[in-house]
C-alpha cells in the first residue's frame, strides 16, 4: 500500500531524513518510536506533501502510485490521513462546516454524490459517539480553545468520518490522561480493518499495549534502525534508544 | 497645472445645475448651495500635498468629465431596477428610499407610511416643503467650509433621503436606502451623483439604517454623497453601509455623526467595490456617557483602492468608542486607514480604542494604517493596534491535508478573518446577505484561480 524507498528529504536546507525505506501492507498497524528530532514528524510530513519538505532522492508511493507527484489534498483524497502532533487552531473556520466539505471533496474525487447536511450531521454524530468526544467542541471552530485532549480527540473523529485508507497518528497519546487515552485508542481499534493501515509514532510503550502493532520501528537521525516485534517496545522501554544508534541500518 | 481646467469643468457643472434649478428651490436651500459652489471654488481638489490625502490621488475624478444627470437611465426598465433592488438588499425587507443617480424613485421606494414614528421621504421633497426639522439640521454638521467634496456635494444639494424617527420610537424594520447608479452607454460623459442622507434619530429612539449602493451595467460614474446624522439623548442608531459599486466608479463619502448623552451610534462600512473609494466619516461625542463604534471591513482585488479616514471626536466626559477596521487585500489592491482620535481637554474618563488588521493575499497588494492620538486630557484609556499578515500556512496545511483545495482553503481562512466585522451585525437577514457578498467575491477569486 506504502512504499517508501531510499527517501532523503530536506527542510529549511538541513537533510533530516536520509535513507529511509519503509513498506506498510493493507491492514497492518506499524508503531514508529524514536527519539526527539529524530525525524518521525518529518517523515509524516514528507508522506502527507508539505510545503517546504523537499525529497532529494528515493521514490514514495501509494496503490502503486507516485505520491511526489500529487498535492496533499489528492494525497488525502486518494486516502491518505494525518492525526497531526500538534494540531492547529482556526479561528472563524467551523469544525463541522468544513469537515463535510473535506468529505464531499473526498467523495467527489471518489466519484461519489455529495453528503447533504442531514446525512452529514447522521454520520457526524455516529462518529463523534465512537470517541466521545463532546456535540459542543465539534461545532465550534477549528481547534479553538480545545485542550490537548481535546485537540487528538477532535483529530481521531475526523479520521473517523474520513475512513482513511492509511492513518499516520503523531503522537496521537500525547497529552492525554488514562481515560482519554483508553477512549481514543478504543476508537482507533474499532476502526483497523483488513483493507486499512496505521503508522503510530509513539514515545510510549503504553499506547502500544491498547493498539497492538504489528510491527516496531526505530528511528534514528533520519532513518530506520531497527525493525522488530511487539517484543521491541519492551526492549526500549528498558534500555533506551542509546544501544541501537550505534548499530547499522536495519 | 491642468487643476485649473478640472475645476473650469465642475465649476461650469455647477453652474448649468443652477440654472436649471432656477426658482424650483426654497431661497435658504439656493443660499446654501451658492456658499458651497464658493467655498468649493476656493478651496479646490485637495490633492496629495495635502497631509489627510497623501495616500489618495483623486485625478481620476478631477481630471474625469464627469456629468451630473438629471435624467436617469434605466427608469423604463422597471424589471432591471427590480432585480438591482435585490442585489442590492438580498433577504432585508423594511421600508426604503430608492434612488436612481442620486434621485428619489417613487416608483422602487416604499416608504413605510404606516410604521409609526418614522418619517421617511426624500430630500426634495422635504426641501420643497421647508420641513423645520431638516432645515434645522441640514449642512449643520458636514462641514462644507474645509472639506471640498462636502462642498461639493452641497453645490449640487436637490435631492436624497431624509430620515426622521420620533422620540422613543422603536422601529424594528431596518430602513433601507438604496442608492443605484445607472449610468447610460451611450453618452460620451461619465456620470456624476451627488445624493444626501439626513438622519435625525430621536431621544431615547432606536433603529437600524441600511444603505446600499450598486451599479447597473459596467459604466464609468462618479458618486459623491454626504451624510449627516444626529443622535439624540439616549438613542441608539445601528448604521450599516454597503459600498458595492462596479469597478469603474469613484466614490467620495463625507460622514458626519453627532452624538448626544447617552446615545449609542454603531457605524460599520464594508467596502468590497469600486475603483477608488475615499471614507471620510467623523463622529463627534457630544453628550456626555455617549458611545460609538466605527466599524469597516474592505475587500480587495485588482486595483482597487479605499481610503477611510475616520476621525472621533470626543469632545465630553466619560465616552465610549471603539474603531475596528480589517481589510483583505488581493493582487495590487491598496487599503489606508487613519484613524485620529481626539481627546478634547474637558473629556475625562475617555475610553477610546482603536484596531486595524489586515490580510494581505498578495505581495503586491498594500496597506497603510496611520492611528493618530491627540490627548489633550489626562485621565483617558486609549489603546490602539496594527497588524499585517498573510494567511495562515499552518492553517492552510492542515485543511489541505483533509482534502480540501488550496482555493477552497483560502477562501475559508480568509472568510474567517473578514466575518468578524459582519457577525457584529445583528439583524439575521443583513448579516447573512453581508456573508452572501464577501463569500462571491471571495469565491469569484478561488474560481479565477482554478481556471
Ligand atoms: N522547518 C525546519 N527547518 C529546519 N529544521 C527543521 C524544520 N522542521 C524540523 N526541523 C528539524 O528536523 C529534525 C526532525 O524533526 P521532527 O519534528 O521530524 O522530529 P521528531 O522525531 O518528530 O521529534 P519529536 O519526538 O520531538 O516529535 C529536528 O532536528 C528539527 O529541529
Ligand atoms: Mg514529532
Amino acid at each position: 500500500m506504502l512504499e517508501i524507498k531510499d527517501v532523503h528529504a530536506t527542510v529549511g536546507g538541513s537533510e533530516i531524513l536520509n535513507g529511509l525505506s519503509l513498506t506498510v501492507n493493507p491492514g497492518e498497524v506499524h508503531a514508529i518510536m524514536g527519539p526527539n528530532g529524530s525525524g518521525k514528524s518529518t517523515l509524516s510530513n514528507v508522506i502527507t506533501g508539505r510545503d517546504g519538505y523537499e525529497v532529494t532522492q528515493g521514490s514514495l508511493s501509494f496503490e502503486g502510485k507516485n505520491l511526489l507527484e500529487m498535492p496533499p489534498e489528492i494525497r488525502a483524497r486518494e486516502g491518505i490521513f494525518l492525526s497531526f502532533q500538534y494540531p492547529v487552531e482556526i479561528p472563524g473556520v467551523n469544525n463541522t462546516y468544513f469537515l463535510k466539505a473535506a468529505l464531499n471533496a473526498k467523495r467527489e474525487h471518489h466519484g461519489l454524490e455529495a453528503l447533504d447536511a442531514i446525512d452529514f450531521l447522521d454520520l457526524a454524530k455516529e462518529k463523534r459517539e465512537l470517541v466521545e468526544l463532546d456535540e459542543k467542541l465539534a461545532n465550534r471552530n477549528v481547534n479553538e480553545g480545545f485542550s490537548g485532549g481535546e485537540k487528538k480527540r477532535n483529530e481521531i473523529f475526523q479520521m473517523a468520518v474520513l475512513e482513511p485508507k492509511l492513518a499516520i497518528l503523531d503522537e496521537v497519546d500525547s497529552g492525554l490522561d488514562i481515560d482519554a487515552l483508553r477512549v481514543i485508542a478504543k476508537g482507533i481499534n474499532s476502526l483497523r480493518s483488513p483493507e486499512r493501515s496505521m503508522i503510530l509514532i509513539t514515545h510510549y510503550q503504553r499506547l502500544l499495549d491498547y493498539i497492538q502493532p504489528d510491527f516496531i520501528h526505530v528511528l534514528s537521525e533520519g532513518r530506520i534502525v531497527r525493525s522488530g516485534g511487539k517484543e521491541l517496545a519492551l526492549e526500549l522501554e528498558e534500555k533506551g534508544y542509546s544501544w541501537l544508534e550505534k548499530e547499522p541500518a536495519a | 497645472m491642468s487643476t485649473g481646467n478640472a475645476m473650469g469643468h465642475f465649476l461650469n457643472e455647477i453652474e448649468k445645475f443652477d440654472d436649471q434649478q432656477a426658482g424650483t428651490q426654497p431661497a435658504w436651500v439656493g443660499t446654501l448651495r451658492e456658499f458651497a459652489a464658493e467655498r468649493f471654488d476656493q478651496l479646490g481638489f485637495p490633492s496629495t500635498k495635502h497631509e489627510e490625502w497623501r495616500w489618495t490621488n483623486i485625478s481620476s475624478v478631477s481630471q474625469g468629465h464627469f456629468a451630473y444627470s438629471a435624467q436617469p437611465a434605466n427608469l423604463d426598465e422597471p424589471e432591471i431596477l427590480r432585480s438591482a433592488l435585490r442585489s442590492a438588499l438580498g433577504e432585508v425587507s423594511g421600508p426604503r428610499v430608492v434612488l436612481v443617480n442620486g434621485s428619489f424613485s417613487p416608483a422602487l421606494s416604499d416608504l413605510g407610511a404606516n410604521i409609526k414614528g418614522l418619517r421617511l421621504l426624500s430630500l426634495a421633497e422635504a426641501l420643497e416643503e421647508s420641513d423645520p426639522r431638516v432645515e434645522a439640521h441640514l449642512c449643520r454638521y458636514a462641514n462644507s467650509n474645509e472639506l471640498a467634496f462636502a462642498a461639493l456635494n452641497t453645490a449640487f444639494l436637490k435631492d436624497g433621503a431624509v430620515i426622521e424617527i420620533d422620540e422613543s420610537a422603536c422601529i424594528d424594520a431596518p430602513i433601507c436606502i438604496v442608492s443605484l447608479i445607472s449610468a447610460s452607454k451611450k453618452s460620451d460623459l461619465s456620470l456624476a451623483s451627488y445624493p444626501r442622507l439626513l438622519i435625525l434619530a430621536g431621544s431615547n429612539s432606536r433603529a437600524t439604517v441600511v444603505e446600499s449602493t450598486i451599479n447597473l451595467g459596467e459604466a464609468e460614474s462618479f458618486l459623491n454623497t454626504v451624510s449627516e446624522v444626529v443622535v439624540d439623548e439616549g438613542a441608539s442608531l445601528t448604521h450599516v453601509r454597503l459600498q458595492n459599486t462596479n469597478r469603474q466608479n469613484l466614490q467620495v463619502s463625507t460622514l458626519q455623526a453627532r452624538l448626544a448623552e447617552q446615545s449609542r451610534y454603531a457605524l460599520t462600512t464594508f467596502s468590497l467595490g469600486g475603483a477608488l473609494t475615499r471614507n471620510d466619516l467623523t463622529v463627534k461625542l457630544a453628550g456626555p456617557e455617549a458611545s460609538c463604534e466605527v466599524n469597516g471591513l474592505c475587500l480587495l482585488q485588482q486595483k482597487q483602492h479605499v481610503d477611510n479616514n475616520v476621525i472621533v471626536d470626543h469632545a465630553v466626559p466619560e465616552c465610549t468608542s471603539s474603531q475596528i477596521f480589517k481589510a483583505v487585500l488581493d493582487d495590487e489592491s491598496r487599503s489606508i486607514f487613519s484613524g485620529k482620535v481626539i481627546v478634547q481637554p474637558d473629556a475625562q474618563k475617555t475610553f477610546a480604542e482603536q484596531s486595524n488588521r489586515s490580510l494581505l493575499l498578495s505581495d503586491r497588494a498594500e496597506s497603510d494604517s496611520r492611528p493618530q492620538l491627540e490627548i489633550y486630557a489626562d485621565d483617558v484609556k486609549c489603546s490602539h493596534g496594527a497588524t499585517t499578515g498573510s494567511l495562515n500556512e499552518e492553517a492552510l496545511f492542515y485543511l489541505r491535508s483533509r482534502g480540501i483545495s488550496p482555493e477552497t482553503a483560502r477562501v475559508l481562512l480568509t472568510e474567517a478573518f473578514a466575518r468578524e466585522i459582519a457577525d457584529n451585525i445583528e439583524l439575521e437577514s443583513l448579516r447573512e446577505h453581508v456573508l452572501q457578498l464577501l463569500r462571491e467575491k471571495l469565491g469569484e477569486d478561488a474560481v479565477e484561480a482554478v481556471a
